[in-house]
């Protein structure tokens, strides 16, 4: 196992450098970071910033000077606001990481909860209630639904509770001079989080509904039930422990790829993270703050699709990792 | 609309002008006048008794600063001025509106207005105030402005240097007095120790890295604000500065909010998460005003913008004047501009190639000739051996009438505006295709290399000199000479034209200035060298807790008096 | 897709949710009684008998699935009403009345005007044709590339295998919005151009399941009989190998086309995509942004359309998988 895990990771490696220098001559070729100086008298200017970034050398050259140093720790700085790309990384790295956090423990208890719930009650009412609602959820386009969800909750609620102001709030994390994590920072969690929650929801719980039937047909089930067993004991002590290991796997997967940013749940509502960070930055042709953006991300993607396949190697004896 | 809405809203309305006739300001939230000042009262006298101490406001803004330091090339955003620039640095001179004009008036900083000689040399002196002081308690002094002068003229990445590089010397014996010489005449000369720059604190500065340690916020002052913090992509909050010499602010703190997508601002301001919005004029941004929502608002059209259809004069077909004045025929111009901003009260379209706050230079009304008026349209395009082909579209030579429209993409608001000036030159004969570009493209190779027909964006005036030198002076056409940073991104080249823009742009003489700016207005909408729009209005929205005068200023922006303000409990 | 956002992602998981069970066992249950050969009806002709009962049988399979029959039904509504608009829309999209501007739906405008007076019922079914067109378009690009690029993979093994898995895990790395926004800054954004490049981003995912079937296939005993009756490998491929993976390709494409249609409206909301005077439904929603107090008809009916769309494809995938694989299918 631990053969496998290193040589994936050696794999990774240079997937990860060949992204990164397509990126890096891609940007360049494309985006001009001189551009917003153009409207600066002195043409001495755009020549400084040429020089400064280093535009007049060729591309590979370029790269392998950013890789060199970017190996040694020294990440580069902001070609726009001249800031230390590792602070602005952080920074941005921490917003989304809460939007992560809470939209996984939401999305997961949830559709947990309603593909349990409906492989058990298989052919209800509520099992066809919420069959639908993951068909709308999954077909949702995410930007609308966070449109859809402002009119609602911010401006319709309003009307129709006669509220003296919104029960939400959908600007950033937290109202203006405040950091704490206190009701004002639940109230501005709402909607992102549902919003970024909506689609993950709906694939998830039909994921678990279907793993969960797999699960409740399969032998050992039986068997329990025949031994006499009560049948609440074997869905939450057997069914559902079993069903949880491909959910798990496929979680591992989606949240690696999460760390790329929310760049609509960001958008919608002002939250200054990674998605954030990597639009404003690819439209300034700031290279720096690019490849340190994708670095990070490939180093999530990378480690939770490692993650799955341990997971599932470990989770499911009947899976070896060759 | 249902009728409670309407019923809230005359509801509404009526607490406001009780509030408004409480406080002695004139709020306007119905928008029937074309430009609305809001407030007449000054700061002090009747209305300032009444404005509460205290309190913290919350402000959307609308772009983020890269920096802020404001003689540095990263600082070229426009918000960061309003905000962070003009709230803490000093500045010689305030624009100031009198009537329907803006004209400089010598700041709380000097004493009085400057001598200015200008034989042999021009030289202004400037009386400093005595207790003009930055917020450790230094005075401000004359090595203030010298170090200034020495930063813009010396330094590196400079955003603009145009007017100090006139500078011969700065004379700082006298600390309170600042005798600046200059070697070559500078008519605008009051722009300068201000502007979008503010005077620099030189013991402060004085032999350090001037970039490094303004760029991401400073903490000393010579305004009435201090910035407390600057949390990037968030927040800037601002305190007052309480060594000001004039006066301390009443509020608490004023916090700026960074919604950068232009809905989201009006989103928030509509959700009451920010008190104050100042949104770019979008579409969905009147038709709320229009629409009635709560607070009051503003609309201002003596900008220093100046929305046109920018023509390339060297392009076929718009090389030949009679195209282009037949172009100018075919519009309705009228009517674009009341689609567009009828919301806020705007019918009429400018009727100049310069931004209404430069008046004072040229003829506004030196486009009104033009109205729609397709006979015109047919005398001018068959004068000029056009004759129009099977599908109606203008032909000569086999080549068609075909121009080709840009903009900047993303911007919903133009992209509307092409798609009415396309509907109507197509009736006229004109085939119109639209390409847009993304912003940097466009500003940065499209216009300067010439590779446009016609371009809709504004222009936008910093300080009150002169716009139409740059613009249209056959010198400023990008070329070696100039090594490409000309603004006559339009290729106009009328010799006449040429002196008469030097005048305006050299002379000491304000009369001078002003007949030669009129002419020249007069020979550019001659020749048609391009078509203008509209004024791109100021909109301020404001809740009705803000107290004291919420006024927009066209270069100071909407927060130069915020020192005034106070917040209703 | 999980490239342009994450948030798309949920697409994707769908199909690896419902892309038979886990990836481990992925290709080991192709359903070997049906003569794949004949799904497609065109191909039906002059086959023998037999054959023509597999494709009633999936035909009846494929409609005892209500919610398929009812997306197909609708998109082939939708679809023809969006490409025969020139003779049934009764108002002229670009017909503008400046000074009416925006109006609730009402009157002879059912979905009301937009900002320039225009009727909006008009925009929205003009704008379904870019949608709709840029839909089909990748999901067919995608496919033929995807079925290519996966079979090689699969039947060949060794480097171009290699190859494939490597150039497929750097787009899971390289931002696929970076790659979309470069690619459309250097070519220009006409739907065309659009096309190409979500095609060129989407290929891998049929690619994987191609070549994942090819693979399961390959060792079956009728490919040893052609390959000892001494077929080449061209027709190994094409002629039995292909036509055996084709339920999962089907179903691929279907999805694909849900996918382009959300993929493109992101983007236009991002404002990447569909660039003025050309107008999608994404970008429709682009400019109704700021609509979430007032008007919010401009923002409500594009999105409803896109949801619809992309509900009813989803349907029909299902459906089609189902008749395809009856094993998939069990509830």
């Amino acid at each position: 196992m631990l053969a496998y895990v290193i040589r994936r990771i050696l794999i990774s490696i240079p997937v990860v450098i060949i992204a990164s220098f397509l990126l890096f001559a891609f940007v360049r070729e494309t985006f001009d970071p001189t551009a917003r100086l153009r409207n600066v008298r002195d043409p001495q200017v755009i020549q400084n910033e040429i020089e400064r970034l280093g535009l007049d050398e060729p591309v590979h050259v370029q790269y392998g000077k950013w890789l060199g140093e970017f190996v040694q720790g020294d990440w580069g700085e902001s070609a726009r606001t001249r800031e230390d790309v590792t602070d602005m990384t952080q920074r941005a790295f921490w917003n989304t990481l809460q939007l992560i956090f809470w939209g996984i423990l939401v999305s997961a208890t949830i559709a947990i909860a309603i593909g349990v719930y409906s492989a058990v009650k298989q052919y209800s009412i509520p099992d066809y209630l919420f069959t639908g609602l993951s068909y709308l959820a999954i077909a949702m386009p995410p930007f609308w639904f966070g449109l859809i969800a402002i009119n609602v909750f911010v401006f319709k609620t309003q009307d129709w509770f006669g509220l003296d102001g919104p029960p939400v709030d959908f600007v950033g994390l937290h109202s203006p001079r405040q950091s704490g994590y206190d009701m004002d920072y639940l109230r501005h969690l709402v909607l992102p989080v549902m919003t970024l929650s909506v689609q993950i929801v709906g694939s998830w719980s039909r994921f678990q509904r279907a793993a969960m039937l797999d699960v409740m047909s399969a032998d050992y089930i039986r068997t329990a039930r025949a031994k006499g067993v009560p049948r609440r004991k074997v869905i939450f002590k057997h069914g559902v422990r079993n069903a949880l290991i491909p959910l798990v796997t496929v979680m591992a997967v989606d949240i690696g790829l999460l760390f790329g940013g929310l760049i609509i749940t960001e958008t919608i509502f002002s939250v200054p993270g990674m998605g954030r960070m990597f639009i404003l930055a690819l439209l300034q042709g700031d290279v720096a703050v690019l490849e340190a953006w994708m670095v990070v991300v490939a180093f999530f993607v990378i480690a939770f699709n490692l993650l799955a396949d341990v997971l599932y190697g470990i989770l499911d004896p009947r899976i070896r990792v060759a | 609309m249902t009728k409670s809405r309407w019923l809230r809203v005359l509801a509404l309305l009526l607490g406001l002008s009780m509030i408004a006739a409480a406080c002695g300001d004139d709020d306007d939230s119905a928008g029937e006048d074309e430009t609305t000042e809001t407030t007449e009262a000054e700061g002090g006298g009747e209305g300032e008794g009444e404005v509460a101490e205290g309190g913290d406001l919350v402000i959307g803004a609308e772009q983020e600063p890269d920096c802020v330091d404001w003689i540095s090339s990263c600082a070229g955003s426009s918000w960061g001025f309003w905000m962070m620039g003009n709230t803490t640095m000093p500045r010689a001179f305030d624009p100031v509106l009198e009537g329907e004009e803006y004209t400089y008036e010598p700041s709380i900083l000097l004493e009085g207005e400057p001598e200015l000689e200008t034989d042999p040399k021009q030289v202004v002196t400037y009386q400093i105030a005595e207790d003009a002081v930055w917020s450790d308690g230094e005075p401000i002094t004359s090595t203030d402005f010298k170090y200034t002068w020495e930063q813009i003229t010396t330094g590196e990445d400079i955003y603009d240097t145009t007017g100090y590089a006139n500078i011969e010397s700065v004379d700082d014996s006298d600390p309170k007095v600042a005798v600046v010489t200059f070697s070559e005449p500078y008519a605008g000369w009051e722009g300068l120790f201000g502007g979008g720059f503010g005077i620099y604190p030189a013991h402060l500065l004085e032999g350090q890295d001037r970039n490094a340690t303004m760029a991401n916020g400073y903490d000393f002052s010579g305004g009435p604000w201090m910035i407390e913090s600057w949390d990037k992509g968030v927040e800037v909050v601002l305190v007052p500065n309480e060594n000001y010499w004039g006066d301390v602010p009443k509020l608490d703190s004023v916090t700026f909010r960074f919604v950068t997508d232009t809905a989201a601002e009006f989103q928030a301001y509509q959700a009451g998460e920010v008190s104050m919005i100042y949104p770019q004029p979008q579409l969905d941004v009147i038709d709320a005003i229009e629409a009635g929502i709560e607070g009051s608002s503003s609309y201002s059209a003596n900008t220093g913008n100046l929305e046109a259809l920018w023509l390339n004069n060297s392009k076929f077909p718009l090389d030949s004047k009679a195209v282009r004045q037949a172009l100018a025929y075919s519009l309705d111009r009228d009517a674009v501009v009341e689609a567009l901003f009828g919301g806020i009260g705007i019918t009429e379209a400018s009727q100049s190639l310069s931004p209404p706050i430069l008046s004072q230079f040229n003829d506004t009304e030196s486009f009104a000739g033009y109205t729609l008026d397709l006979e015109k349209v047919d005398e001018l395009m068959t004068g000029d051996g056009w004759t129009k082909n099977g599908s109606g579209i203008w032909e000569k030579d086999g080549q068609a009438a075909d121009i080709e429209f840009i903009t900047t993409a993303g911007n919903a608001r133009r992209e509307l505006t092409q798609q009415v000036v396309q509907e109507q030159a197509r009736e006229a004969g004109f085939n119109i295709t639209i390409n847009n570009q993304e912003a940097g493209t466009f500003f940065g190779e499209t216009l300067p290399n010439g590779d446009f027909q016609m371009g809709l964006f504004a222009q936008v005036a910093t300080t009150l000199d002169p716009l139409a030198p740059n613009l249209f002076h056959s010198e400023n056409i990008p070329s070696e000479a100039n090594q490409f940073s000309g603004l006559n991104w339009y290729r106009v080249n009328i010799p006449e034209v040429d002196p008469l823009l030097d005048t305006l742009q050299n002379s000491l003489d304000d009369d001078e200035r002003r007949e030669a700016g009129i002419e020249a207005d007069g020979i550019l909408a001659e020749n048609a060298v391009s078509i203008p729009l509209d004024p791109l209005p100021n909109i301020m929205l404001w809740s009705d807790d803000i107290q004291g005068p919420v006024e927009d200023n066209a270069l100071l922006g909407p927060f130069h008096k915020m020192h005034l303000w106070g917040l209703a409990s | 897709m999980s490239v342009v956002d994450p948030h798309n992602r949920g697409e994707e998981t769908l199909r690896t949710t419902t892309m038979g069970g886990s990836a481990a066992t992925a290709g080991a249950e192709v359903d070997h009684e049906i003569e794949v050969t004949s799904v497609l009806p065109g191909m039906t002709e002059g086959y023998e008998p037999p054959v023509r009962t597999q494709w009633q049988l999936f035909r009846r399979r494929f409609f005892r699935h209500k919610l398929a029959v009812f997306g197909l039904f609708t998109l082939v509504v939708l679809y023809a009403a969006v490409f025969t608009a020139d003779w049934w829309v009764p108002l002229d999209p670009r017909a503008q009345d400046v000074l009416k501007g925006t109006t609730s739906p009402g009157g002879e405008n059912w979905f009301g005007t937009d900002q320039l007076g225009r009727d909006f019922f008009a925009q929205v079914i003009y704008a379904g044709q870019i949608s709709l067109k840029i839909g089909v378009g990748v999901a067919l690009i995608s496919t033929v590339i995807g079925t290519i690029m996966g079979s090689l993979a699969g039947f060949f093994g060794r480097w171009i295998d290699l190859l494939l898995m490597r150039v497929t895990d750097l787009f899971l790395i390289v931002p696929g919005i970076a790659v979309l926004a470069i690619a459309l800054r250097k070519f220009g954004t006409s739907d065309t151009i659009i096309i190409f490049v979500l095609a060129g981003l989407g290929w891998m995912q049929i690619s994987r399941v191609v070549r994942g079937q090819v693979l399961a296939v390959k060792e079956k005993e009728f490919v040893d009989a052609a390959r000892a009756a001494g077929a080449s490998n061209f027709r190994i491929i094409t002629r039995h190998i292909l036509p055996n993976c084709i339920g999962p390709i089907v179903v691929n494409a279907t999805l694909a086309v849900a996918f382009a249609i959300v993929a493109e409206s992101t983007l236009s909301f991002l404002g990447f995509g569909v660039q003025k005077p050309e107008t999608s439904w994404g970008n429709l929603l682009f400019d109704a942004k700021g609509n979430v107090q007032f008007d919010t008809h401009l923002l409500y009916f594009p999105g409803l359309f896109i949801l619809l769309t992309v509900l009813c494809i989803n349907f029909v995938g299902d459906g089609l998988r189902d008749a395809l694989d009856p094993q998939s299918g069990r509830d």
